[in-house]
């Protein structure tokens, strides 16, 4: 069977963890045919401690181990690192342990032995879900940058602004007039980049951002 | 003297104030008194003449006082006292008074004395004038005196001539008989009192008047009501013949009805005093006796002439009182008492024998007429006083039997007393011996019978445990042994050995009573006298037998489980294994016909082959598959269990292993973890971790033999640790000892943890080993905690 490969997954490290060699070795192998790059572990404390900073990669971990299950690996990078995907192989999987795994956010259970489609099939779930975790991250990290450049006044005003208050209850809740309470908003759209508060709301809920960086102590006025 | 002189007398005074000469010549007898001068006085010439007094040497005559007179008149022999000259009281107080009065003098004179208080000179003086009445006068007052006298008097006084007449009557007289009769003089006397001039009846005055002496007598008068006395008197003239008699009628009415009282009083009295039991005297204050009644008589031997008038110390006292009674006598003589006065006392007195007698006196003083006399009860208290002095004997006689006793009495008691101490002590301390006993044989779990030889219940504790052995006490053996047991007891009570005479036997077989299952041990002991007692202990070993069974089956079901899960586990591992090798293949291949798809005219056939392979490998792991899945066939049954229930019915499951090797285990489970497993699967995975943390333990042959298991929530799982004293797992744990037909043990299969961690994981929980920092072997079981999975 014929699996394109090429042009649509090429960047993506892929982070192999089974404690039992041959499993291991020919699953690289297997992953290595694939054009991507493979780096093998024997157990998940090895796995996390060369997990990369850029987060462009993917984790495929057999489920029983015994210095740190397959679970556990699962739990603590969804806890630590969100941004990478992990998929399971189990010599054991059932439906029960499957359903376990997906709902702790694994993206795919895989039964040994599995095929090569099984296998590719995952694979590009993992980097899908990679790209969009990445890319919601950059979206946070941009969001943020733009953030820090507002000053303490205008964070306020749009703070204000954000929590649906009109103008007037801003002015009110600030102890600013009416005319200043424009002036902060209309510059710090403007170091936004934005043209209304709407887009400001938008853009928070697509980064996943719930909460407002602390400018104090960069911009004071 | 002239009544002139007497009448103006006061003149006297005014004349002796003219001086002493005048003093001297004045006709009347004068006397000058001075008061407030000692009383010394002065008097005249005729003064002296009147009263018959020596004259006083004119130089003395203003200074004498009475003394000098009393002496003066002694030497002179003149014998006037000089308290006649002045009466004692004077009614005199003021200046100008007078006093008169008349001095009647022995040899027939009457003085006129006239006594006043003259002031005007100083000092006071007293002027007390005398002057001598005439005999004519002196007569004619006497009558006058007379007359009113005889006038006062209350009785009827009358002076009669010889007829009978009446010559005079006096005023009470004259008052009676006047209204009546008119003037009395000449009336017949017999006609005021008999109310006839007859002769008959003749008063006494009759005898008088008919020349008899002097009478009075006591009568009845017809003319009046009540007594009289009636007393009359002859009368003669200067020549000695009877010219009359006088007549005085007193009346003494009420003094006789007095006097007929009071006899009649007396005779009560006398007869009181004649019959009296007690001896009654009277004597006067001399002791000379005046009464003497028949019981003093009786008492005394001395008939009542024989002793009144004599004395008492000539009649009753003993020599030896003589001297008491005359001083007692002459007490009572000046103060009307004496010792004995108003005592009761017992005193011995003389019979007239001359034997003492033993009597009891009571004096008291009664005043009678005006005399002083004692009067005494006696009475005769011999018997008693014999009587007593009996008793005082007796008395003396029992107190020294009673002090002879007392000692040794006393000395007994003492003795007992410390005996009632010591058995006291003793009993105490018996009885609370007796009562601890008691307590812990009542209180102890097994019922116990002590027996007779001949099996009888000689005692049972209280209360027996089984309805069999209640109200057995007295009962036979027999009565309640079960009869398939007969041979049991027998074998108990009469052992053939005779070496077991007093040793303990326990039966083999336990005897069942009833529904019971009772262990019963028999101990023999010596009895009163020779006979042998027996001590049945009956132990209740249902429970024990019960709980043995449970744990026998419990023990067959697990080792069944263990090996159905042995088995299974052995195929889901030997499954795994050959899934291994079978993905390597099944990886390999792919990857080979992915390096071979690079390569050009590639035949056909090869691409076909690797397929080929990789199909067969899945297949061949299909069937492994299927293989795994029979061995796991056994439905799950999982539910909300309570963690420290099922750690304890695990640790019953165990005890006996425990008990083996004396393997200690300390379970720390709070009560209200509850997990959601496979109850049958938890209790599997501990009981291989607690026999596999055991054999460890005695292989290492360690000498502290202890498990902890430990239960803590951690979020949403519940971390189960089973920790043990022994060696650890050590090098172990590089070869994987989770891995099937790895193990420590040099008997082991190496499929305990293996099964363990897939029942944990069947459970949803994941299994991790480790060795503990202070030694030993550390597994962890992490296990879904019950809300999870509860709720829907």
């Amino acid at each position: 069977m014929e699996v394109s490969v090429a042009g649509v997954v090429t960047d993506i490290h892929v982070f192999i963890v089974d404690d039992d060699s041959g499993a291991r070795t020919s699953l690289g192998r297997l992953v290595s045919s694939f054009s991507l790059e493979v780096s093998l572990f024997s157990s998940g404390k090895e796995l996390i401690d060369a997990l990369p900073e850029n987060g462009r990669c993917l984790v495929i971990s057999d489920v029983r181990m015994f210095d740190m299950p397959g679970m556990e690996i699962l739990s603590w990078i969804t806890q630590h690192r969100s941004e990478i995907p992990v998929v399971l192989v189990s010599a054991y999987a059932d439906v029960d342990m499957t359903v376990r795994a997906m709902r702790s956010g694994a993206v795919a259970v895989l039964r040994k032995p599995y095929s090569e489609e099984e296998l590719w099939d995952a694979i590009r779930v993992a980097v899908q879900a990679n790209d969009a975790a990445l890319s919601s991250l950059e979206q946070k990290t941009s969001l943020l940058d733009r953030l820090l450049t507002l000053s303490e006044r205008e964070m306020n005003v749009l703070k204000c602004i954000a929590d649906g208050k009109q103008h007037k209850q801003c002015a009110a809740e600030l102890g600013w007039s009416l005319r200043t309470i424009e002036k902060y908003r209309a510059e710090a759209l403007r170091k936004l980049g934005m043209t209304s508060p709407y887009e400001l709301v938008r853009e928070f809920m697509v980064a996943g951002l719930t909460e407002w960086p602390d400018v104090r102590e960069f911009n004071n006025d | 003297m002239t009544d002139h002189s007497v009448s103006d007398s006061h003149l006297l005074f005014s004349l002796y104030e003219e001086g002493p000469e005048a003093f001297e010549q004045l006709p009347s007898g004068v006397l000058t008194v001075f008061p407030e001068l000692d009383f010394k006085f002065k008097w005249n010439s005729r003064f002296a003449a009147i009263w018959k007094l020596p004259l006083f040497p004119t130089a003395s005559r203003n200074t004498i006082t009475f003394d000098d007179l009393e002496k003066h008149c002694s030497e002179q022999t003149a014998d006037v006292p000089h308290f006649q000259l002045i009466p004692r009281h004077l009614p005199l107080t003021d200046s100008g008074d007078i006093f008169r009065d008349s001095v009647y003098l022995e040899d027939g004179r009457i003085l006129h004395r006239t006594i006043g208080v003259a002031d005007r000179s100083d000092p006071v003086t007293l002027h007390c004038v005398y002057e001598e009445y005439s005999p004519a006068q002196a007569d004619l007052l006497r009558l006058q005196e007379w007359n009113d006298t005889f006038d006062a008097l209350p009785d009827h006084i009358s002076l009669l001539d010889l007829s009978g007449a009446i010559v005079r009557a006096n005023r009470t007289m004259r008052e009676r008989f006047e209204p009546v009769h008119g003037a009395l003089e000449g009336l017949d006397y017999r006609l005021l009192y008999c109310g006839t001039a007859t002769p008959d009846p003749q008063p006494p005055c009759a005898q008088v008047l008919s020349g008899g002496p002097a009478v009075e007598i006591e009568t009845e008068l017809p003319t009046m009501d009540g007594m009289y006395r009636v007393a009359a008197t002859p009368v003669h003239d200067s020549q000695g013949r009877q010219w009359g008699a006088i007549s005085i009628v007193a009346d003494i009415t009420d003094e006789h009805q007095l006097r007929l009282a009071s006899s009649e009083q007396q005779q009560q009295i006398q007869e009181l005093v004649r019959s009296s039991m007690d001896g009654i005297i009277f004597c006067d204050e001399y002791g000379t006796v005046s009464l003497w009644n028949r019981e003093a008589e009786n008492i005394l031997g001395w008939t009542a002439d024989e002793a009144i008038g004599r004395r008492l110390d000539q009649l009753i006292v003993p020599a030896a009182a003589v001297d008491q009674l005359m001083n007692g006598l002459a007490r009572f003589r000046r103060e009307k008492t004496g010792p004995l006065i108003g005592q009761r006392t017992e005193v011995q007195g003389r019979h007239k024998g001359g034997h003492l007698v033993d009597v009891e006196m009571s004096l008291s003083a009664v005043e009678v007429n005006g005399r002083t006399s004692a009067c005494g009860f006696v009475h005769d208290i011999t018997d008693r006083i014999q009587a007593h002095e009996e008793l005082e004997s007796h008395r003396d006689h029992l107190q020294e039997l009673v002090d002879e006793n007392t000692d040794r009495l006393q000395k007994t008691v003492r003795r007992l007393q410390e005996e009632i101490r010591i058995r006291e002590a003793v009993e105490t301390a018996l009885r609370s011996s007796e009562q601890r006993l008691s307590s812990v044989v009542n209180n102890i779990p097994e019922s116990i019978l002590l027996l007779s030889e001949q099996g009888q219940v000689l005692f049972a504790n209280q209360p027996p445990p089984y309805s069999l052995l209640t109200d057995v006490l007295g009962c036979k053996c027999d009565d309640f042994w079960p009869h398939d047991a007969a041979s049991e007891l027998k074998k108990a009570l009469y052992p053939t050995d005779s070496q077991a005479k007093y040793c303990s036997i326990s039966l083999a077989s336990p005897v069942v009573c009833a529904d019971a299952c009772v262990e019963v041990t028999t101990i023999p002991i010596a009895g009163q006298g020779n006979s042998r007692e027996f001590i049945l202990v009956f132990r209740d070993i249902t429970a024990e037998r019960a709980q043995q069974r449970e744990r026998e089956r419990a023990d067959t079901t697990q080792a069944h489980l263990s090996r159905l899960h042995a088995l299974g586990e052995m195929a889901s591992n030997i499954a795994h294994e050959i899934n291994q090798p079978l993905t390597s293949v099944t990886n390999l291949a792919s990857a080979v016909r992915r390096a071979l798809r690079k390569l050009e005219n590639l035949p056909p056939a090869i691409e076909e082959i690797l397929g080929e392979i990789i199909n067969e490998s899945q297949r061949a792991g299909n069937i492994v598959h299927g293989l795994n899945d029979f061995a796991r066939r056994r439905p799950v049954m999982r539910k909300t269990i309570n963690l420290r229930e099922c750690v304890a019915s695990t640790l019953t499951l165990t005890s006996n292993e425990l008990g083996v090797y004396q393997t200690g285990v300390t379970a720390t489970v709070p009560d209200d973890i509850c997990i959601y497993a496979d109850d049958i699967h938890i209790q599997q995975i501990l009981v291989n971790l607690i026999l596999n943390a055991v054999q460890a333990i005695d292989a290492a042959g360690s000498r502290h033999r202890h498990i902890w298991i430990e239960g803590l929530v951690s979020g949403l799982t519940v971390k189960l640790t089973v920790r043990d004293s022994g060696p650890g797992f050590g090098e172990t744990l590089d070869s994987n000892p989770l891995e099937a037909f790895v193990t420590t043990k040099p008997q082991g299969t190496g499929l305990g943890l293996s099964i363990c961690r897939s029942l944990t994981e069947i459970n949803e929980g994941a299994l991790t080993i480790e060795d503990a920092p202070e030694g030993g072997a550390v597994v962890t079981i992490q296990l879904p905690a019950a809300t999870l999975k509860t709720a829907p």
